[in-house]
C-alpha cells in the first residue's frame, strides 16, 4: 500500500515498482480477453497510462487496489472489443514450443477449447478468465465487472455448459473444430 | 430438487459457490441421480480443460522487455500536456474555438451557459467544509484527500446550503485590473431542489444576474445580460416549471471552467504543488496549493484554452475551501482571470426563511415570460419528443447501469429544429445528444477523427472540449444523419465506447 500511496503523489519510482508488480497480471489478461500478443503489448500500455492517470482517484477505502486494476483493465478490455463486434475471436495459433510438448490428441483438444473461448461472447469470457485462470470468487468478480453476483453465477454456468458441449463435440466427431457460434 | 434445479447449481457446486443447504440438496440429488452424476464428471472434466488451456496459453505470454521504456515515455508525455495542449490550439485555435462556441451553443444550451455562473458557485457548496480535521498534513495529496474528504460529507448535510463571495472576472483577459468585481450569493436546498442566486455588481450595488427555482416558477435574467450597462432596470424571467429536474441538473451538469472542475483537475494532477502556508485577510491560516491546467478565457466572443495555473486556499484547521485564483501569462506577465473569496459558507436550517421568488430584489422588474423564449428547459419522456419531432436521435435501448433524462424547452417554434437534449447517466459518466442543426453540417476540417456507423451516421469528433467534473477528459461530436440533420454529442466516456453507442442511435419515430 506504501508503493501505491508513493505513486499516487507522484513518485515515478513507485510507479515503476507498481508496474513491475502487476505487468503480468494486466498483460496475461488482455492477452486471454484479446487473444493475440500484439494486441495485449498494446493493452498493457493503454492500461498503465490510465491508471498513471487516474492513480489519485483510487481509493483503498472502496476496493482493493487489484480489484480497481482488473476493473481498469477489463473496462478496456471489452471497450477496445465492442468495436470489433460481431466478429468472433479465436485466440493465436498455439506456438510451435507447445505443440512439441504435447501429445497430438491433447494438442487438438487444446485448440479446439482455445477457439471455443474465443468465441465465447466478451461478457462470458471475463468471468471464465477471473474465475478459471485467476481464481477469483464470484463476489469479487461481481464487483470487478460491476454486476449483480447472480449475473456472474449465471454467466459463468451458461460458458461452462458452452464449453463442455465444445469438448462434447470433439469426442464424438474425434478431432474436428467446432464452429459453433455461442449467444448470451 | 429435481434434476434441471441440481443441474442449474452444478456449476457454482464444483466452484464451491453454493450455500450449505443447497450443497446439501444436490449430494442427495446425486446420492441416487445417474444423470446428474455424470453431468457434473462431464462438467468438471471441462472445468479442468478449461483451467489446463488458460494456464497454458498464459503461462507462455508475457509482455515485452521493452514494455517499461515505452511506457516511461508516454507517460513523461502524459506528464507534459502543456507543449502538446499549446501546439494543438495553437494550430486548430480558429476553428476548434468556432465549434466549441457551436457546441454550446443553440437554444438550449444558451441555457447552459446562463446557469455556468450559477453552477461555478454552486459548486463551492459542495466544495465547501465544515468539518474540522486537526492532524497536520504533509502533502499536496493530503490536503486535497482532506478536502475531498470533507466536501463529500457535506454535499450529504441536511438543510439549505448558504455561499456569499466575492468574485473578481477578467474572463476576456484583459489587462490588470479591467474585470468585474461581483458579489455572488447562493442558496441551495437539495432536498426540494429550490435554488436561488444572485449577482450583485460591488461598484454600484446593482443586481447583474439571478436565477431561481421556487418550487412552483423557475427566475432566469438569461438574455438580459446585456442591458447591464443600462440604468434601465433588471428584467428577469418567471416562467412556470413544476419539476427541480432541469435546474438541478444544470447546476450540476456544466463542465465549464468551475471550482469543482478545478479541484478535481487538481486531484487528478500528480504534479500539484504544495506551495506553503500563508495567513488570508482575515488571520486564518490557509494551505496554498498550487496547478498548471487548461482554462477558459473568451476572446472576440470565442472561447480559448490557454494553459494557466490554478492556485487554491483551504483553511489549516477545517480544510475548507476559503478561495481560489486563476492566472495565466501574458507578455511575460501573470495576468488574474478569476479570483473568488468566501466569506460566507454555512448550512442553514430548513424553512429559514429564504426568499425563493426573489421578491426582495430591489431595481429588478420580474415579468412572466409569455413568449417562452426565456424559460427553462423541462423533462419530457421518449414520447413527448416523438410527438413533437421526428427527427430526434435516441439510443436504441439504454445501456446497462445508465438513466435517461430527456429535456427539451415547451415553446419552441414547430417549422424549425426542436431543441432537446438526452443523457444518459451512470454515476459521472454520461452520454449525451441532441438537437444541432436541421442540415448537415458542411465544414468538417476541424475535425480530429471522421466515424461512420453502419447505419451511415457520420460522426466529426473534437476532444478536450472541457474537463468532466471527475476530473477526465470530454468527447464531442457533430453527427451529420443520413436524413440531412445534424445532431451533438457529448459524453465523458471513452471515444470507442461513444462509437459503439453511435451505432445504436435510431430515430425517435422508430
Amino acid at each position: 500500500m506504501q508503493i501505491i500511496i508513493r505513486a499516487q503523489s507522484g513518485d515515478r519510482e513507485a510507479f515503476a515498482i507498481l508496474f513491475e508488480q502487476y505487468k503480468n497480471l494486466v498483460y496475461k489478461t488482455a492477452y486471454l480477453m484479446l487473444g493475440e500478443s500484439t494486441e495485449a503489448e498494446d493493452a498493457l500500455q493503454e492500461i498503465f497510462v490510465q491508471i498513471y492517470k487516474s492513480l489519485s482517484g483510487f481509493d483503498p477505502g472502496k476496493a482493493a487496489f487489484t480489484t480497481w486494476l482488473y476493473r481498469v483493465t477489463f473496462n478496456y478490455c471489452l471497450n477496445h472489443r465492442r468495436k470489433k463486434r460481431p466478429v468472433s475471436l479465436p485466440l493465436e495459433d498455439i506456438s510451435p514450443a507447445l505443440k512439441s510438448e504435447f501429445p497430438s490428441t491433447q494438442l487438438a483438444e487444446e485448440e479446439v477449447l482455445q477457439q471455443a473461448i474465443g468465441k465465447l461472447t466478451d461478457k462470458q469470457r471475463a468471468v471464465v478468465v477471473l474465475r478459471y485462470f485467476w481464481d477469483l470468487p464470484y463476489a469479487e468478480i461481481a464487483q470487478i465487472l460491476d454486476v449483480p453476483l447472480g449475473t456472474v453465477k449465471s454467466r459463468i454456468d451458461l460458458a461452462l455448459k458452452t464449453l463442455k458441449k465444445v469438448l462434447e463435440g470433439q469426442e464424438s466427431s474425434k478431432g474436428s473444430v467446432s464452429r459453433m457460434e455461442v449467444c448470451e | 430438487m429435481n434434476c434441471d434445479q441440481v443441474q442449474s447449481l452444478l456449476v457454482a457446486y464444483l466452484d464451491g459457490e453454493v450455500n450449505p443447504s443447497e450443497r446439501a440438496l444436490i449430494l442427495t440429488h446425486l446420492s441416487d441421480c445417474t444423470v446428474c452424476q455424470q453431468e457434473l464428471n462431464l462438467l468438471s472434466t471441462a472445468r479442468s480443460q478449461v483451467r489446463a488451456t488458460l494456464q497454458r496459453r498464459a503461462t507462455q505470454a508475457g509482455p515485452s522487455r521493452e514494455a517499461w521504456s515505452r511506457l516511461e515515455a508516454r507517460l513523461t508525455e502524459a506528464a507534459q500536456p502543456s507543449s502538446k495542449f499549446r501546439a494543438r490550439f495553437s494550430r486548430k485555435a480558429p476553428s476548434v474555438s468556432r465549434i466549441s462556441n457551436q457546441l454550446f451553443g443553440g437554444v438550449i444550451m444558451e441555457k447552459r451557459w446562463v446557469l455556468s455562473g450559477l453552477t461555478g458557485v454552486i459548486v463551492l457548496l459542495v466544495l465547501a467544509v465544515l468539518v474540522a480535521q486537526t492532524a497536520t498534513p504533509v502533502s499536496a495529496r493530503q490536503i486535497l484527500d482532506r478536502a475531498y474528504e470533507v466536501q463529500t460529507q457535506q454535499s450529504t448535510e441536511q438543510g439549505i446550503q448558504h455561499i456569499r463571495s466575492e468574485v473578481f472576472s477578467n474572463i476576456e483577459a484583459l489587462p490588470e485590473k479591467q474585470g468585474m468585481d461581483t458579489t455572488v450569493e447562493s442558496y441551495l436546498e437539495p432536498q426540494s431542489g429550490k435554488v436561488r442566486l444572485v449577482v450583485t455588481d460591488n461598484k454600484t450595488d446593482r443586481v447583474l444576474e439571478a436565477y431561481a427555482y421556487d418550487g412552483s416558477n423557475a427566475y432566469s435574467s438569461d438574455g438580459t445580460k446585456g442591458g447591464q450597462q443600462s440604468d434601465g432596470p433588471l428584467t428577469i424571467y418567471r416562467s412556470p416549471q413544476n419539476q427541480p429536474g432541469p435546474v438541478s441538473q444544470k447546476l450540476s451538469g456544466d463542465e465549464t471552467l468551475d471550482s469543482k472542475t478545478m479541484f478535481n483537475k487538481m486531484r487528478n494532477d500528480p504534479h500539484v504543488q504544495f506551495v506553503g502556508q500563508e495567513t488570508n485577510e482575515d488571520g486564518r491560516a490557509t494551505y496554498v496549493l498550487r496547478s498548471q491546467q487548461p482554462i477558459k478565457i473568451v476572446v472576440n466572443n470565442q472561447a480559448q484554452n490557454p494553459m494557466g495555473f490554478v492556485t487554491m486556499y483551504f483553511e489549516v484547521d477545517t480544510y475548507k475551501l476559503l478561495g481560489s485564483r486563476v492566472t495565466m501569462e501574458k507578455d511575460g506577465q501573470e495576468l488574474l482571470i478569476i479570483s473568488q473569496r468566501i466569506l460566507v459558507d454555512e448550512t442553514l436550517p430548513e424553512g429559514n426563511g429564504v426568499v425563493w421568488d426573489l421578491s426582495d430584489l430591489q431595481g429588478v422588474n420580474i415579468v412572466n415570460d409569455t413568449s417562452g423564449k426565456h424559460n427553462l428547459p423541462e423533462m419530457i419522456s421518449v414520447e413527448e419528443l416523438a410527438a413533437k419531432t421526428r427527427s430526434a436521435y435516441l439510443l436504441e435501448t439504454i445501456p446497462e447501469g445508465f438513466s435517461l433524462e430527456i429535456s427539451g424547452l415547451s415553446k419552441q417554434p414547430t417549422d424549425g429544429t426542436f431543441f432537446y437534449s438526452a443523457t444518459y447517466t451512470k454515476g459521472t459518466d454520461y452520454f449525451m445528444v441532441r438537437a444541432w442543426t436541421m442540415k448537415p453540417i458542411e465544414d468538417t476540417s476541424w475535425a480530429e477523427e471522421v466515424y461512420t456507423t453502419n447505419s451511415g451516421l457520420v460522426l466529426y469528433f473534437v476532444t478536450e472540449a472541457g474537463i468532466s467534473s471527475s476530473g477526465g477528459p470530454i468527447t464531442s461530436a457533430i453527427v451529420n444523419t443520413p436524413e440531412g440533420i445534424s445532431l451533438g454529442v457529448t459524453s465523458t466516456l471513452p471515444r470507442e465506447t461513444i462509437k459503439a453507442l453511435a451505432e445504436e442511435l435510431i430515430p425517435v419515430s422508430k
